[in-house]
């Protein structure tokens, strides 16, 4: 059933998985995004490719209004804010250093492969983070406690929809439930993304205001 | 003086034909004489005919006049790598006649990097080359050097080149190398076709005198003949690649003769050499298997094999169309419709090498319809009508490589080269806004400055003597790097090796297919049973297998429709036909033996005579089909059943499935559906206005595009095929072309590319032009409107290839609605 959200319960807690790509956790009111990806743009345009950084600000922007739309207690990024070292204009970087100020919200970000070497203000960079139900990390961690959900980004799960006659793709939420790993689809709107194993329960983004468990 | 020495030169060459007992024929004559008199020209002659000794002897017989050690002096162009290998040792036997120290060399994607560099150091007189590897040469820093002695440029197969977007490549490699060295003389040797005057324009450029042409009268016989159903039951009506009917084949073959048997898609070569290998389990050994994704070492084991006739039969496709210089071989035969006439009379020509001599092909229909194809081209070619090869127009992205190319090497000025470019025959038309545009791009990244603030590819170099003057070039040396790794047009989807586990290489194939299997799944490839182990870092292991499976592998471009020039002929064939009579002028084999099928057309519905148009309504349980009998090619077919569901659509709103073939197309939508309006909306439906607008709404046009843009961003640098390096850093540079796409259509909305994307849909993909014929051409027809109880012959088809392959008229949100519904439970 289409939604405009999916519920999906842990133990205890509950976790919202909205189609603006984000995932909130109502309990203890922290919103998780991950792979924005932003710089790519620039890191590109280094690279004689020419791609334009209009992207950053739209990304910017989705931020900004999920923040304010679920006013949440905590950002958490799950990795891969940034494209790359090496891509981090001034602009870029005041506008990701005002970005705590302006929403007035504290933000964390569990460096990713791609932030290595990244360096701003006002973000509390962390390898991890666990609290009582949940893992958090860029890449998943294997082996850890049974009752413990690992929340995980780096992937860009993808899913596709079909029928006899058609068949298309949509970035998605996805769950291995056998190793308790819950991939958040990329936050970026310049990122690509790969097909998932069938084995996992997956959430398809099918537009900007639905979701829909397959 | 002059004409001394030309009288000496071309005393010369004949006395070598002398010496080798051959007669010169006459356009060879003419093409030496006229190359002696320092004109540039084209020859015309059919394949295997001696044009290479024509076109290659005049400039030969001046070299050793002028020859210097390490001076390159002539340039030759060919198609196909695996055609230098034969052509160096045929110039080499002629070249030492001249002069012994006569040098040949081979620069070709197959050159070893030392080889190359000893090139530069060290040229050879003359060099045997690619487009792609010319191209190559331009972006060398020496390049402005290694071209100072050059007199002759020889271009193979230019035909081949022509029709593609590597004929645009080697027009503007051309038309540096004569903006930089003025004096050289150029020709071309390219099979007939119809339009041979631009063919000579193209590559001389458009300000240039005007072109020699040198044709021949050598007719050469072609002799077709076609495998006719036993029984009039047991031929298929569609797909199944006729191997059903292998057996009648098998009787027209000798099996101790040299054969080759042409298929048109990887995938069906594939199934041909398991089906006859196992009828056939005597010829073990001597029959053997070639197409272009298997590895190059298994090729090259098959070519040697057939030279040296331990390998009787090959199953082929286009990889030996041109391909190696064979002995003639005794036996042809084309698997299913070849499409068009030049790739007929070009793959029976290898049967005869020798001018004059006859060649033979023996046609093997995969569905009966097939037999009118063929039946039309024989009357084609006896005629006499030849078609044409266009060449693609104002491809930005050939000439954004192209510049780059040059800014990689000798730098270049754009005022005086866009005087150069626009020599060039395919871009005479290029104006100064899309030569901006053009720039621009490739200076700041496009319009939009300040989306593109780190970007730089080439930059301005002021010249030494003229401060108001300066060059481009590329400064950044990973960027030139990266460049010369991505040169060429020829761009591919992914592919993924496949190697037998102890690491022995046996080919490609897409990723698409190698994604969808799992371990232990078993597929027939490169004429193996093969079971799939694991994939790592883009190759598939695998391991022979015992089990039996029918998955074999299909590859993407395999999809070719009918020539227009077929297409009108076809028309014409089953006019003859109307009269369902045995004994008419006309009749042949072919038709004959269609003539079962045709009077259970008549019985069911109608054959269609000239001047109408065969309609047919069906109707299923659930489902109403409409048939519709253009007797257009494939593409023009789909173009039309697009504009047909919008429009019908707009009248009464329905969503319509879509099927064409190169007969007509389908539109299948629900029961209900009443298509009876169709007669008196018929004006409507055919109305040539609003065709464009019409067409890119009625289509899932963005799908279209992108699909076409995805070869341009390859092709004009912006995603790279090939990496240098497999460093993380080029990890972060990957990106799909279709996220291009929809950045520069959202952000850009006046991108050349995306224009060039939607061009080239339009007219290679939907062939507009023909769309509009079309249309035209069925507004003076009458209307035969057919209900049918049961699926009609002509329909059949259609029928079958609804089953597996439909594409839809309807928006993103209304297949997301439908997608989803199961899901709505």
């Amino acid at each position: 059933m289409k939604k405009n959200s999916s519920v999906f319960h842990w133990g205890d807690s509950s976790l919202e998985m909205l189609p603006s790509r984000a995932l909130l956790l109502p309990q203890t009111n922290e919103l998780l995004i991950c792979d924005i990806h932003l710089g790519k743009g620039e890191y590109f345009q280094q690279n004689g490719i020419p791609l334009t950084n209009n992207s950053d600000e739209q990304n910017l922007l989705r931020i900004k209004n999920i923040v304010k739309k679920y006013n949440p207690h905590k950002l958490i990024i799950l990795g891969d804010l940034f494209h790359s070292k090496y891509s981090i204009s001034d602009p870029l970087r005041s506008k990701v250093e005002n970005l705590s100020e302006s929403l007035n919200i504290k933000i964390e970000l569990i460096v990713g492969n791609h932030d290595i070497g990244c360096k701003v203000k006002n973000i509390t960079f962390l390898n991890f983070k666990k609290s009582s139900n949940f893992l958090f990390s860029h890449e998943p961690i294997g082996n850890f406690d049974n009752n413990i959900l690992n929340i995980c980004g780096h992937y860009h799960p993808k899913t596709f929809l079909k029928n006899a006659k058609d068949k298309l793709y949509f970035k998605c939420f996805a769950m291995d439930e056998k190793n308790k790993i819950l991939y958040l689809p990329a936050f970026g709107d310049l990122t690509g993304g790969y097909p998932c194993k069938s084995s996992f329960r997956k959430w398809a983004i099918i537009s900007e205001k639905e979701i829909l468990e397959i | 003086m002059k004409k001394t020495t030309n009288k000496t030169s071309l005393e010369q060459i004949k006395k070598y034909f002398d010496k080798n007992d051959w007669e010169p024929l006459s356009f060879q004559l003419e093409s030496w004489e006229a190359f002696l008199n320092g004109e540039n020209g084209i020859i015309q002659v059919p394949t295997g005919c001696g044009k290479t000794y024509a076109a290659l002897m005049g400039p030969l017989s001046k070299l050793k006049d002028c020859r210097k050690k390490s001076c390159l002096s002539i340039l030759l162009i060919t198609p196909l790598k695996a055609l230098s290998r034969d052509l160096k040792n045929s110039i080499n036997s002629a070249a030492k006649y001249f002069d012994e120290q006569i040098t040949v060399g081979i620069r070709n994607g197959d050159t070893s990097p030392y080889e190359k560099k000893k090139q530069i150091l060290n040229p050879p007189n003359i060099l045997i080359t690619t487009p792609e590897s010319l191209s190559l040469l331009l972006s060398n820093k020496e390049s402005k050097n290694i071209f100072n002695n050059l007199f002759s440029i020889i271009i193979d197969e230019w035909h081949e080149l022509m029709g593609s977007k590597r004929g645009n490549q080697c027009e503007l490699s051309l038309s540096w190398l004569r903006g930089n060295k003025k004096k050289f003389q150029i020709w071309a040797m390219s099979a007939t076709i119809g339009n041979i005057e631009e063919a000579g324009r193209a590559i001389i450029g458009i300000k240039a005198k005007t072109p020699k042409i040198i044709s021949t009268n050598i007719q050469k016989e072609i002799e077709i003949t076609s495998v006719l159903p036993e029984e009039e039951t047991t031929f298929p009506w569609s797909g199944h690649l006729g191997i059903r009917s292998y057996s009648s084949l098998l009787k027209k073959l000798d099996k101790n003769k040299s054969t080759l048997l042409f298929t048109n898609t990887r995938n069906q070569s594939e199934r041909w050499y398991q089906c006859l290998k196992f009828c056939l389990p005597e010829m073990e050994g001597k029959i053997a298997l070639h197409h272009g994704s298997l590895d190059k070492e298994e090729r090259k084991i098959v070519e040697d094999g057939v030279k040296n006739g331990l390998i009787k039969w090959v199953v082929c496709t286009s990889s030996l169309d041109l391909g190696i210089d064979f002995q003639p071989v005794d036996q042809i035969v084309q698997i299913g419709s070849a499409k068009n006439l030049a790739r007929l009379i070009q793959r029976a020509g290898r049967s005869a090498h020798r001018p004059g001599g006859k060649s033979n092909i023996i046609f093997m229909p995969t569905n009966s319809l097939e037999l009118f194809e063929i039946s039309a081209m024989r009357r084609i070619i006896k005629s006499g009508i030849t078609e044409k090869i266009n060449l693609p127009e104002l491809s930005f992205d050939v000439l954004l490589q192209h510049l780059v190319s040059l800014a990689c090497g000798p730098g270049f000025n754009p005022i005086i080269e866009k005087e150069r470019i626009k020599d060039c025959w395919s871009y005479r038309n290029l104006n100064d806004k899309d030569w901006d545009w053009c720039i621009e791009f490739l200076e700041y990244g496009g319009k939009c400055l300040k989306a593109y603030p780190k970007y730089k590819k080439i930059e301005r170099e002021k010249s030494k003597d003229d401060e108001t003057n300066f060059n481009y070039f590329v400064k950044d040396k990973s960027l030139v790097r990266m460049h010369k790794f991505n040169i060429g047009t020829i761009t591919s989807d992914k592919f993924i090796n496949v190697k037998y586990i102890r690491g022995k290489s046996l080919g490609n194939l897409e990723e698409n297919f190698a994604t969808k299997l799992k371990t232990g799944d078993t597929f027939y490839f490169a004429g193996k049973m093969l079971q799939f182990v694991k994939i790592r870092d883009m190759t598939l292991y695998v391991k022979k297998s015992s089990k039996k499976s029918s998955l074999i592998p299909a590859w993407v471009g395999g999809q070719m429709a009918i020539s227009d020039l077929l297409s009108d002929s076809l028309r014409k064939e089953i006019d003859i036909c109307k009269d369902l009579d045995h004994s008419g002028d006309y009749i042949n084999k072919e038709l004959n033996s269609l003539l079962p099928i045709l009077k259970k057309q008549n019985a069911i519905s109608d054959i269609p005579k000239s001047n109408q148009l065969l309609i047919e309504i069906y109707k299923t349980k659930d489902l109403t089909n409409l048939f519709v009998f253009t007797l257009d090619g494939k593409f023009v077919n789909e173009g039309i059943a697009f504009l047909w569901a919008l429009r019908l659509a707009k009248k009464k709103q329905s969503t319509f499935s879509i099927t064409a073939n190169d007969f007509g197309f389908s539109l299948t939508t629900s029961e209900d559906y009443d298509f009876s309006m169709l007669e008196e909306q018929f004006s409507y439906l055919i109305k040539n206005k609003n065709l464009e607008e019409d067409l890119e709404n009625a289509i899932n046009f963005s799908e279209l595009t992108k699909r076409r843009f995805k070869n341009i961003a390859q092709i004009s640098g912006l995603v790279n095929q090939n990496n240098p390096t497999k460093t993380k850093s080029s990890y972060q540079l990957q990106i799909s072309s279709s996220l291009f796409y929809d950045v520069f259509t959202k952000y850009e909305e006046d991108h050349l590319l995306i224009k060039q994307a939607h061009k080239e849909v339009k007219e290679y993909q939907l062939e507009n032009k023909r769309i509009t014929n079309s249309l035209e051409r069925l507004s003076n027809l009458k209307i035969i409107l057919n209900k049918t109880e049961t699926p009609s012959p002509f329909a059949f088809p259609l029928l079958v290839e609804r089953l597996k392959n439909t594409l839809s008229n309807e928006s993103i949100e209304k297949r997301v609605e439908k997608l989803i519904k199961k899901y709505n439970l």
